[in-house]
């Protein structure tokens, strides 16, 4: 293969020829082709912009200033923040739940996806990975920024009582967040072996030894390529019910209480398909930003954002289901308190958000999806977007509402979240960002042998300006262009 | 559950007393001398009976509730924990009734299921406490209590800095450490020294029987009476019954009827803390 | 009517007026007598009966009367007759009241009859004697599963010493949770073995690349 010149005038050396070889590759895959997917792969990888600085320095000082917020809570106490006996859980639980959520987008994607053979996810299962990582990173730190003592925090070891259900969240986490980061590496070895060949020589010392290290001396001969789908395949199978078993026992440590709104048994399941849901979301936000930044408008096209879409108004749809068999079942038999918390949810206080999670995070989404009209890449961004945000705003309600139920014959508190779990929050979402961007910058984000052998350009996006069945106007498509 | 008349009542009273006075038998009397220790070989099994025929709320008394202010003073309960806290809930018709609640000291804790570390544990006595020193402040045990009786202390609590001076124990929760849970811990310290816990020493209407299941007595200050016949012949009951946390504190019926109570007679004084000089740093809180 | 007769009713209305209320005060003047039978023994919480017979100075049994049973028992500070158990005497004059004990030694059981309009107060007593030393009151806190519960790192020493929390097997603590909580360990070393298996695989490929260099 020919050497190619990358933007700025770097010249990527040509690959050896047994790295990933042209036997391997999926139908239609011509070596220009082929070249244009490494060098837009791995261009984050070789080279990095003054853009990236800024935004890596905007995050840190949003980190900065959260880490501020913290060391206050810290001198202070959890006085600082608007937690009190009565509404003891509220933002940081709201958030550990949400990120713990959004981490199900990897598996859905890369798992399940990969297991039902779905073939259009391949250039987004890379992301959908990182996604999963980050965000099971981001959302375990939550119960620990929660902890009224977080210096006693080898109690948990030394006296942990496996009868608990923040140990089960503790087990489930750290085994998800193992299993994800080893489905993480799985397919990126055959990529650091691509990155190891191709930009290697020109790296430095440094670069050089990691990326051989984390190749693995991968060659792509037959033998290995069999000893990686054995493992692809295990995890593939083994990280489905990890997952679903995490988020249930995420939901458990809420519906193994007896307060009214907890004390119900479709939790786990509710909480799945919420996570599922919201991962999705993620994913195609992600998606969008990541194609934009780096022009890989050929190989995340408007059908990866229609499938993901789909899926997200099959999930407006699962959730409906879910939230009217909670109303439903507890308010045909008005147990004690049940009113109450309907009647705040619904016309109190939490009028507000519980419409603005119904309308902007399951009509208006479920909407988008259904018209073709507007059924666009911009329309569905616009959906996940809704989506995101609403999600996190269900968690909010699930926990501070639920928590406001009174237990007895008191007059019901308030939680006003104070500078400080606001500041942590938005320091929790700059972390992500953070790692997400880390991430891009060390791993490509494309699964680029994947891409090569099992997918390979689809009919139709050779000539992008052409309309697809069932699309009312065409779309302007880049061609790959540098 | 009012299935006990006045009338009924007085009568056994009554005749209690009166069988006392003319049969020449031993009066029950109080010494302030030492108890007579636990019987040999057998674990005590704290319990209490709350006789809301006899709690107006301290109404009579012109005061903020007695248990509460006793149990605050006894033990330097920071602002605002009120750990034996007196509800006042509607009553079926009009009116209300006073509920004095400690802690339910429950057989089946949902506190003690959830906590991560043991730090709240029940102990064969059937107290239910908490080892200030682990706990790692996660508070599912508050989210799990279902009769509201747990207290985090949030920021440094407002307590007097005699509190400073006290040794541990998870028997008797001073000082209040910052970012761990407290409550009510049934004084089972002050049993084993044959004393009444204080909120039973501060109703000035002896409404708050301490006793042990396991001997079948119980007293308030002034009678002793063998639990089980009291708790049957009065009709206790538990509160929150269903949720099956099995409660060791039970309650009798009533609204200060017999301190002569209406039921319409509502409102009670807030409690205070009587802090003058608080540990350094200290701020309160709402709950 | 003539003078002596009216003065005669009025004498007799006079003492009716005085005599009437003495004797209502000297009601409940008639006396009674109270007999009690019960076992010589018992063992810690076991139900006995009393058997109680209540007649009047003429030997004639008072029914419907309400017997009272007491025994002398200390609580915390409190000493006395505590009422252990009641009964209403039937046409007989004979009452059967249901009693147990928890506490041990030889305790007096007294019955008392309070008295009423017309009779006398009476009481009578005997000697039971408690045996026993067995825990009465079972309570095991929370959900007992055989085979799944808490670790001996949990017991609080009730004797009174005021020491905090202590494990028993301060050591032994961490390794417990792990061996009585074995449906959460086995399900955990189930997908840990998995993770095994694929770091094996990972280890294998790096291998393999050695052998194609070589």
């Amino acid at each position: 293969m020919e050497a190619v010149t990358g933007a700025g005038g770097h010249a990527i050396p040509a690959a050896r020829p047994h790295a990933v070889d042209g036997a391997h590759a999926a139908p239609g895959v011509t070596p220009a082709w082929r070249a244009r997917l490494e060098e837009r792969g791995l261009a984050p990888l070789a080279r990095t912009g003054a853009r990236y600085w800024l935004w890596i320095g905007f995050l840190l000082a949003v980190i900065g200033w959260a880490l501020h917020a913290y060391v206050t809570q810290l001198e202070n106490g959890l006085i600082v923040t608007g937690l009190r006996d009565r509404i003891s859980w509220g933002v940081y639980i709201a958030s550990f739940v949400f990120f713990i959520g959004i981490s199900h987008a990897g598996t859905l994607l890369s798992a399940i996806l990969r297991v039902t053979r779905a073939r259009w996810q391949m250039s987004v299962t890379r992301m959908a990975e990182f996604i999963t990582v980050v965000a099971l990173m981001v959302g375990a730190l939550f119960p620990f920024i929660d902890m009224g003592r977080v210096d006693r925090i080898l109690n948990l070891v030394q006296f942990g009582r496996w009868q608990s259900p923040l140990l089960w969240d503790i087990f489930a986490i750290t085994t998800y967040l193992t299993g994800s980061t080893l489905y993480l590496y799985l397919p990126l070895i055959p990529d650091f072996a691509l990155a190891r060949d191709r930009l290697g020589p020109t790296a430095p010392a440094w670069r050089r030894a990691t990326y051989r290290l984390a190749a693995l001396g991968w060659r792509g001969t037959p033998a290995q390529r069999r000893l990686l789908d054995r493992a692809m395949t295990v995890m593939m199978c083994v990280i489905i019910p990890v997952a679903v078993s995490v988020h249930t026992v995420v939901s458990w440590i809420f519906s193994m209480t007896l307060r009214v709104a907890f004390n119900t048994t479709v939790f786990g399941p509710y909480f799945v398909a919420g996570a599922i849901f919201s991962g999705v979301a993620a994913i195609i936000l992600l998606m969008a930003v990541l194609r934009k930044l780096l022009h890989l408008e050929e190989y995340i096209t408007h059908k990866q954002f229609l499938f993901l879409g789909y899926l997200l108004g099959a999930f407006t749809l699962i959730m409906t289901y879910f939230n009217l068999t909670e109303y439903v079942t507890h308010g045909y038999k008005m147990e004690a308190g049940v009113a109450f918390h309907f009647t705040q949810l619904m016309v109190g206080p939490f009028e507000p958000l519980f419409l603005f999670y119904w309308i902007c995070g399951i009509g208006i989404p479920g909407l988008i999806m259904l018209f073709p009209r507007t059924r666009t890449i911009a329309g569905i961004v616009t959906a996940a977007g809704l989506v995101v945000v609403a999600m996190w705003v269900e968690r909010f309600l699930l926990v501070v509402a639920g928590f406001r139920v009174p237990l007895m014959a008191y007059e019901p508190s308030d939680y006003a979240p104070t500078w400080v779990e606001w500041s942590i929050l938005a320091g929790a979402f700059a972390l992500f960002a953070l790692l997400i961007s880390v991430f891009a910058k060390l791993f490509p984000v494309i699964s680029i042998w994947e891409v090569v052998e099992h997918r390979g350009p689809e009919l139709g996006e050779a000539a992008p300006a052409a309309a697809a069945p069932g699309r009312r106007a065409p779309l302007p498509q880049r061609a790959g262009r540098a | 559950m009012k299935g006990f008349s006045r009338r009924g009542l007085l009568t056994r009273l009554g005749i209690g007393a009166g069988a006392v006075a003319a049969a020449g038998l031993a009066p029950i009397h109080f010494d302030a001398a030492a108890a007579p220790p636990a019987p040999s070989g057998r674990l005590r099994r704290w319990s209490m009976v709350i006789d809301l025929r006899k709690c107006d709320g301290c109404q009579s008394v012109g005061k903020p509730p007695q248990c509460t202010e006793a149990c605050i003073q006894g033990h330097f309960a920071p602002e605002p924990m009120e750990w034996i806290q007196v509800y006042e809930a509607p009553l079926e018709g009009r009116g209300t009734q006073f509920i004095p609640t400690p802690c339910q000291q429950c057989q089946n804790p949902p506190c003690v299921n959830v906590c991560p570390v043991g730090a709240t544990f029940s102990t064969p006595e059937g107290t239910v406490l908490i080892d200030q020193q682990r706990c790692i402040g996660c508070r599912l045990c508050m989210e799990a209590c279902p009769y509201d009786r747990r207290f985090f202390n949030w920021g440094t609590s407002p307590q007097p800095a005699e509190a400073m001076f006290m040794d541990y124990s998870p028997e008797h929760q001073s000082p209040a450490i910052r970012g761990t849970v407290m409550k009510c811990d049934f004084c089972p310290d002050m049993a084993r020294a044959g004393r009444l816990p204080y909120c039973a020493q501060g109703c000035p209407n002896r409404a708050i029987y301490y006793g042990d299941l396991e001997e079948d007595l119980a007293t308030n200050g002034t009678e002793v009476v063998k639990l089980s016949r009291f708790l049957a012949e009065n009709n206790a009951i538990r509160l929150k019954e269903d949720l099956g946390t099995e409660p060791r504190v039970r309650f009798i019926q009533g609204h200060g009827e017999l301190v002569g109570r209406r039921p319409t007679a509502t409102g009670r004084k807030p409690t205070v803390w009587p802090w003058q000089k608080l540990v350094q740093g200290a701020t309160s809180w709402k709950r | 009517m003539s003078n002596r007769t009216f003065a005669g009713a009025v004498l007799l209305a006079l003492l009716l007026l005085v005599a009437l209320p003495l004797a209502a005060l000297a009601a409940g003047s008639e006396p009674t007598s109270l007999t009690i039978a019960v076992p010589p023994s018992a063992s810690l919480g076991q139900v006995a009966l009393a058997r109680v017979t209540l007649t009047d100075a003429t030997g004639q049994p008072i029914p419907k009367a309400t017997i009272l049973l007491t025994a002398p028992l200390s609580f915390l500070q409190g000493s006395g007759d505590v009422v252990i158990a009641d009964a209403t005497t039937d046409a007989k004059g004979v009452a059967i009241a249901e009693f147990d004990i928890r506490t041990e030694g030889a305790l007096a059981i007294k019955a008392v009859f309070a008295g009423d309009e017309r009779y006398a107060a009476s009481s009578a007593s005997a000697t039971v004697s408690i045996a026993g030393d067995g825990q009465l009151y079972a309570q095991a806190a929370g959900v007992q599963l055989p085979g799944l519960n808490t670790s001996p790192g949990a017991i609080f020493s009730p004797a009174g010493s005021g020491q905090a929390n202590v494990g028993v097997l301060p050591g032994l603590a961490a390794l417990w949770p792990a061996l009585s909580g074995w449906p959460i360990a086995l399900a955990l070393m189930t997908i840990w073995s998995f993770y095994a298996m694929v770091a094996g695989l990972l280890f294998r490929i790096g291998a393999a690349a050695n052998e194609a260099e070589a």
